[in-house]
């Protein structure tokens, strides 16, 4: 027995001795990114250079956290990393970073590459949010926000909290964007922040849309909502239907939606039913709302017109303006009328009848009125 | 220390096992070999290939019913004759040293990747081939024990990976029965590799406790890695679709990762941990058979010898197919070939040994 343990830990030492590269650096010899950032110039007709922007956690005394940004310019996405270490004191332990931004530039271009990248290294933290912004990534970046080490920080809770208001659903993470950019009949929505002046901070102004990798555009907040509305998974929001300045009803609701499909000679004719529950934030409406039945039954009916209109009017908009498809929707139809046939569901989808049927349902009223 | 002989296998032993030797760590990329030709109708592959550990199960069974106490190695000396018989054993013995070879390379390349990125892959191999080593010196039983606990272990993983049931949708499972015959067989090619594991019943089953049948200790097992490899299919393509399943190579593993507990905001090294459970088990179970069939043929040699030259030998070959590309190439060749020399020497083996018994019940 004695003989065998001999044995096995001279057996160990050896393999260990043979095979061993051990890393050896302290976490505040560390470069732990916060948020690993992109940036594209266009230079002539078939060269572009990426601006790969990292910004690192600097641990410094007295538990105080702040953060660098280094900048690497280079023809392929990870020729950054080489850049990068040029510039830099530190080895880099990615796996924590918050948040990952895209320029409106490169998403337009199309983030492919990035993915890519991001996709085939497993150390990654597919968890982290995808943003894009306006204007220079740079400068979001570099954006300091007091009581924050980094912009970055501040933007994970943005993006996290964002679902609680305006519809904005929970997909926006690294895996999400994964099983979303290549699989057919899907679509990616992301949030669009911008930087207006420094006093005024980061905002979220609306979603990007994308068609497959590239993005073709940008809805603004007040669209943004509907289409959130009518998107599969979507968070909370507050709808007011307004009369008069004095005449109102604020409406808090959780959507949920179903989609059916049909297809009718040649032409889909899609059924988005959405059922929102909610509460009464605030009603200017009609003092009754709490005794009697039938006026609550008659602000449902309203409700649910006047979003279904709403709907209407956004959906007109992907279809004519965009014509690609945003509410997977084509998802629905290739699972029942079959995969890899051929068929463009952005077309099929912008050549379709939608039809929208919204019901509202007032669940509480809060703990008076007024 | 080598208390095999007084200790015998207890039925749900032998089922734990046939479970341990056949799901692996290949389990990860399961659901890639067979998307890849059928796409939602994966499954199918799944149910339909459980034909062929059905098919040794039923001859294991068999075997054992009439000779419980010789091991397939005597008996394909006994009806094949001295000669063919060896030759026949020594190409069994080569399946397993393949098979081996797969299964250490499959971790070292799964590992280098997901966990350990600075070790050589000299030191996986080397130390996983270890730790199987020593589990197989320490005899059967504790083999027995070890794929028990393994087994408990593999469903807590598979446990983890329910947890993709909130995210995914049913959608990307349909639309149902759209690959043809054709894709099915030719994805039934590839999913071979995860059904082998059963044979390793042949030389065990006169370990097993005297008096008890079999039977149902096998079948269970069969079952029950049918069912966990349907699951693991339908589970990969609930959360992440056909199309985007096959961009990874191990695709599982975001599935089982899909877990969100607050506090832990990391699973990968908790599962990686885990699943070197599974595979060292998976190895052992493979080594001990290796060894079982040197011993046969070195009779009188020293157990810690014969382990030390299986060792050697399964170091070497699984250095020289370590790469990704160079072990498909291998497995593309020689899984067909070893499957259907399975078969076949199985198949001839209970054939002589029915012809045979005819005509002693004539006489």
């Amino acid at each position: 027995m004695k003989h065998l343990i001999v044995k096995v830990i001279a057996i160990l030492l050896l393999i260990f001795f043979i095979g061993w590269e051990a890393p050896k650096e302290s976490l505040e010899e560390m470069g732990i990114p916060s948020s690993i950032s992109l940036d594209i110039e266009k230079k002539g007709k078939d060269e572009v250079t990426y601006e790969v922007i990292y910004n690192a956690y600097n641990y410094e005394e007295e538990k105080k956290i702040t953060s660098s940004t280094i900048v690497a310019e280079e023809r392929t996405v990870s020729q950054g990393r080489s850049e990068r270490q040029l510039k830099s004191n530190k080895k880099f332990l990615i796996g924590l970073e918050k948040v990952i931004v895209f320029s409106e530039e490169y998403a337009q271009f199309g983030m492919k590459t990035a993915i890519n990248v991001l996709f085939g290294n497993p150390s990654i933290n597919d968890t982290a949010f995808l943003i894009v912004c306006k204007g220079q990534t740079r400068a979001i970046i570099e954006h300091t926000i007091p009581g924050y080490p980094s912009s970055a920080d501040y933007m994970e809770g943005m993006i996290r909290e964002a679902k609680d208001f305006n519809f904005f659903t929970d997909n926006y993470k690294l895996i999400d964007i994964f099983v979303r950019m290549d699989s057919e009949g899907r679509s990616i929505t992301l949030p669009y922040i911008e930087l207006k002046n420094e006093n005024e901070g980061l905002k979220i102004t609306g979603i990007a849309l994308f068609n497959k990798d590239k993005m073709v555009g940008m809805l603004p907040l007040k669209d943004a909502k509907i289409l959130n509305l009518l998107s599969a998974g979507s968070g909370k929001g507050l709808i007011t239907i307004q009369e008069s300045p004095n005449i109102y009803v604020d409406y808090y609701a959780k959507a949920k939606r179903k989609v059916s499909c049909k297809k009718e000679s040649n032409k889909y004719i899609f059924n988005i039913d959405i059922d929102l529950k909610g509460d009464i934030i605030s009603n200017e409406y009609n003092k009754n709302l709490q005794k009697d039945v039938k006026v609550k039954e008659d602000l449902e009916k309203n409700l649910a017109a006047k979003i279904e209109e709403m709907c209407k009017e956004v959906l007109k908009v992907m279809q004519n303006q965009y014509k690609c498809d945003f509410l997977e929707l084509g998802r629905v139809a290739a699972a029942k009328y079959g995969r890899d046939t051929g068929t463009d569901w952005n077309e099929v989808v912008a050549n379709s009848i939608i039809k929208v049927k919204v019901k509202a349902k007032i669940d509480k009223q809060g703990r008076g009125d007024y | 220390m080598n208390s095999e002989k007084s200790n015998h296998l207890k039925p749900y032993e032998i089922t734990y096992i046939i479970i341990g030797s056949t799901v692996g760590l290949g389990i990860l990329r399961l659901p890639n070999d067979l998307v890849k030709n059928a796409y939602e109708d994966a499954w199918i592959i799944a149910v339909i290939s459980a034909i062929y550990p059905m098919y040794m199960a039923l001859m294991g069974i068999y075997f054992c019913r009439i000779h419980p106490n010789e091991n397939i190695l005597v008996l394909s000396k006994k009806y094949m004759g001295n000669v063919i018989g060896t030759a026949a054993n020594l190409l069994f013995l080569f399946h397993f040293i393949i098979v081996t070879a797969f299964i250490v390379s499959g971790f070292s390349n799964l590992y280098r990747v997901y966990a350990v990125e600075f070790l050589k892959p000299f030191a996986v191999v080397s130390l996983e081939l270890f730790t199987a080593g020593l589990l197989v010196y320490m005899g059967l039983k504790t083999i027995a024990r070890v794929n028990t606990l393994a087994f408990f272990v593999l469903l807590l993983t598979l446990l983890g990976g329910l947890a993709a049931l909130r995210k995914g949708s049913y959608l990307n499972l349909l639309p149902l029965f759209r690959s043809s015959a054709a894709d099915i067989a030719k994805g039934m090619k590839d999913a071979v590799f995860s059904y082998l594991g059963v044979e390793t019943l042949f030389l065990i089953y006169p370990a097993a406790e005297k008096g008890r049948k079999i039977k149902k200790s096998v079948f269970v097992a069969v079952c029950i890695i049918m069912v966990i490899y349907t699951m693991v299919i339908e589970l990969t393509i609930y959360y992440e679709g056909t199309d985007i399943l096959l961009k990874s190579f191990w695709s599982f593993i975001t599935v089982s990762e899909s877990l969100n507990i607050p506090i832990i905001n990391n699973f990968r090294f908790i599962f990686a941990s885990l699943w070197m459970f599974i595979a060292i088990k998976g190895t052992a179970n493979y080594f001990y058979a290796c060894e079982f069939i040197v011993r046969d043929f070195f009779k009188g040699v020293k157990r810690e010898n014969i382990i030390c030259g299986v060792y050697i030998v399964l170091v070497c070959i699984t250095m020289n197919m370590a790469e990704e590309t160079v072990r498909s190439k291998y497995m593309n060749l020689l899984l067909p070939i070893i499957v259907i020399f399975n078969v076949i020497y199985v198949s001839v083996i209970a054939v002589i040994m029915t012809l045979k018994r005819k005509k002693v019940n004539e006489k």
